[in-house]
């Protein structure tokens, strides 16, 4: 199922909290709901399910009303057919983990199990006790059960907290090569910036249980849209399409969409695939003209940068530049800016370092 | 034989009257015990204070409101009479009914605690996966709230067994029908040179109630470790 849309536009009241969302999510990719905890993420994912009934609204999948409380049409979880991962991996404590996934097997669901489990890796584990398991290996299998029970949509809770570094980035390339193999519509719940650019097409930033802006996550960040949002003012991204894959002495190379080439990191993609790269505003530079590995930009804006508590940092400057369709976000010294006779509208050269992929897709 | 006929038909006849007991309020008692445990009502507390009422009432008195409530005068009374042609006051299964009324609080209390112990996201995440309510009760809810729920029906039981108050008033004390073992014990000890047969019974009560004790702990024991999932 593709195409449609997720349209919610619900109210809800929780005791003192009250949740007031209406939005409209595409019903393929990645959309990512982003908040600061209390921002009402998962009361909103649990009225998504069909755990709680909202107050007032509907929220329609495609092109059936899962709520309309104006017409009293309420539809329960076991047939909503969304699939579910919370933020604990909530594992039947009396079934192995191979009945934990046989649990949720449907009909259409008995052929994709050995995919399934060589994807997600859980072939060890069949025999072991949800209690004997590591966070890890849990979620994975919760990912597994989950997928298993021929969801339409696949709702994630935090699918990262509480993991390692390495078990993180794992579980992210096993998330988008689902996104990528299943063509399965995801909505992801995150307070991280990081994981929303790693997986999400589309973007919903919640905040005290009301909607703050929503959009394609590549047009936000090409309208500077997020720069009012503190933990994704300091990145910025780029996309493009692999150009040549990494050998032994040389990293890979990606070609942007205005044609100008850069060597990337942790790729393993092949040629021709679009992927998403992913900058700190500290890793760009301003270069000067000389200076080779860089990549041409337009200044879109120079403004004071602010520090701590909203004050200026003395003589230090934010940039915005136009590059490949995108906007980029750098820093400099308000002493370089002028050497480098920089205004808005100039051209410029930006040093890009080797940012990495954090999306291939 | 180590036992007399007498004895052996007194203990045949209390296990299969409180058995019978466990049968009559085994579905009933899971039922109110889940219901106060996972849902909100108008009513609740009353209920609640309802099914706890054999707990702090004399029997004598549960078993008074049995008689009225079922007799054959009473309109539930005549219609169970209509129906099946049953008649409850002054048999084994009226025995039944009185020790069962008397067991069902500490079968709700039990099974409910445990109810309450069951992680309701577990139950939330079944039904995200497919599950309607009546397969989450039984493959989910019921089997984590088993060790509970089967301490419940041990203590139940030995409740039913050992009922005077409510059985005497409502079943009366008729040989080989509801006279079962605190019956017999009390006929024994109101009859002149009864004293050794009485004491015998006092053993044997207590023997019973120790292996239902150990009966008990067993089964806990194997359902806690199942649901607790290790390797064993």
């Amino acid at each position: 199922m593709s195409g449609g849309r997720f349209e919610i536009d619900i109210a809800h009241r929780q005791g003192a909290f009250q949740l007031e969302v209406s939005a409209s999510l595409p019903v393929q990719g990645v959309s990512a709901l982003f908040g600061a905890s209390g921002s009402g993420k998962t009361s909103l994912l649990r009225l998504l399910c069909g755990l709680d009934r909202p107050t007032k609204g509907r929220i329609v999948l495609g092109d059936s009303v899962l709520v309309d409380t104006a017409a009293r049409r309420w539809v329960p979880p076991q047939q909503r057919r969304m699939g579910v991962v919370f933020q604990e991996p909530r594992l039947f404590p009396h079934y192995r983990v191979a009945g934990n996934l046989r649990y949720a097997m449907t009909r259409e669901s008995r052929g994709r199990w050995d995919e399934l489990v060589a994807l997600l890796g859980i072939e060890p584990l069949l025999k072991r006790w949800p209690a004997t398991l590591s966070g890890g290996e849990a979620r994975r299998v919760a990912i597994a059960r989950a997928l298993l029970s021929s969801p339409q949509l696949l709702l994630l809770d935090e699918p990262f907290s509480g993991l390692d570094e390495d078990r993180h980035g794992e579980l992210v390339r096993y998330l988008q090569r689902i996104m990528n193999e299943w063509q399965l519509p995801m909505v992801i719940i995150s307070h991280s910036p990081q994981d929303v650019v790693a997986l999400a097409d589309h973007l919903v930033v919640l905040k005290s249980g009301s909607k703050m802006l929503e959009g394609a996550l590549e047009t936000l960040f090409a309208e500077s849209q997020l720069s009012e949002i503190t933990p994704f003012a300091s990145l910025s991204i780029l996309s493009g399409r692999v150009a040549a894959p990494a050998t032994d002495c040389q990293p890979a190379q990606v070609i942007l969409d205005d044609n100008q080439r850069m060597p990337v990191r942790g790729s393993h993609a092949p040629v021709g695939t679009r992927v998403r790269l992913m900058m700190e505003r500290r890793e760009l530079r301003l270069m000067d003209g000389k200076a080779s590995h860089t990549l041409m930009a337009e200044v879109e804006d120079i403004f004071p940068a602010l520090g701590e508590g909203g004050h200026p940092e003395a003589g230090l400057m934010n940039v915005t530049v136009r590059l490949a369709g995108q906007r980029l976000s750098l820093c400099a010294t308000a002493d370089y800016i002028r050497q480098l006779g920089l205004a808005p509208g100039s051209r410029c050269r930006v040093g890009p370092g080797v940012p990495a992929v954090v999306r291939v897709g | 034989m180590l036992l007399s006929e007498l004895e052996w038909e007194t203990i045949r006849l209390s296990l299969r009257i409180a058995l019978a007991a466990l049968g009559v309020i085994l579905i009933p008692g899971i039922a109110l015990a889940w219901l106060l445990a996972r849902r909100n009502f108008p009513g609740k507390a009353l209920l609640d204070g309802v099914i706890h009422l054999p707990l702090v009432l004399p029997p004598v008195v549960v078993g008074y409101l049995l008689l009225v409530a079922l007799g054959r005068n009473s309109w539930l009374g005549h219609w169970l009479e209509q129906l099946g042609g049953w008649h409850l006051p002054f048999t084994w299964q009226g025995a039944a009914v009185a020790g069962g009324v008397m067991a069902l609080p500490l079968l709700v209390r039990a099974a409910r605690l445990s109810f309450e112990a069951v992680d309701p996201g577990l139950e939330a995440a079944a039904r995200t996966l497919g599950a309607g309510r009546l397969r989450v009760f039984f493959t989910i809810t019921l089997p984590l709230a088993l060790p509970g729920v089967l301490a419940g029906l041990v203590l139940a039981f030995a409740r039913a067994l050992s009922e005077f108050g409510a059985t005497i008033t409502f079943a009366s004390n008729i040989p080989g029908e509801t006279r079962i073992l605190p019956l017999a014990l009390y006929t024994l000890i109101q009859s002149p040179g009864g004293e050794y047969a009485a004491a015998r019974l006092c053993v044997i009560a207590i023997v019973i109630a120790l292996m239902a004790m150990v009966l008990s702990e067993r089964l806990t024991r194997a359902a806690q470790k199942r649901i607790q999932g290790r390797d064993r």
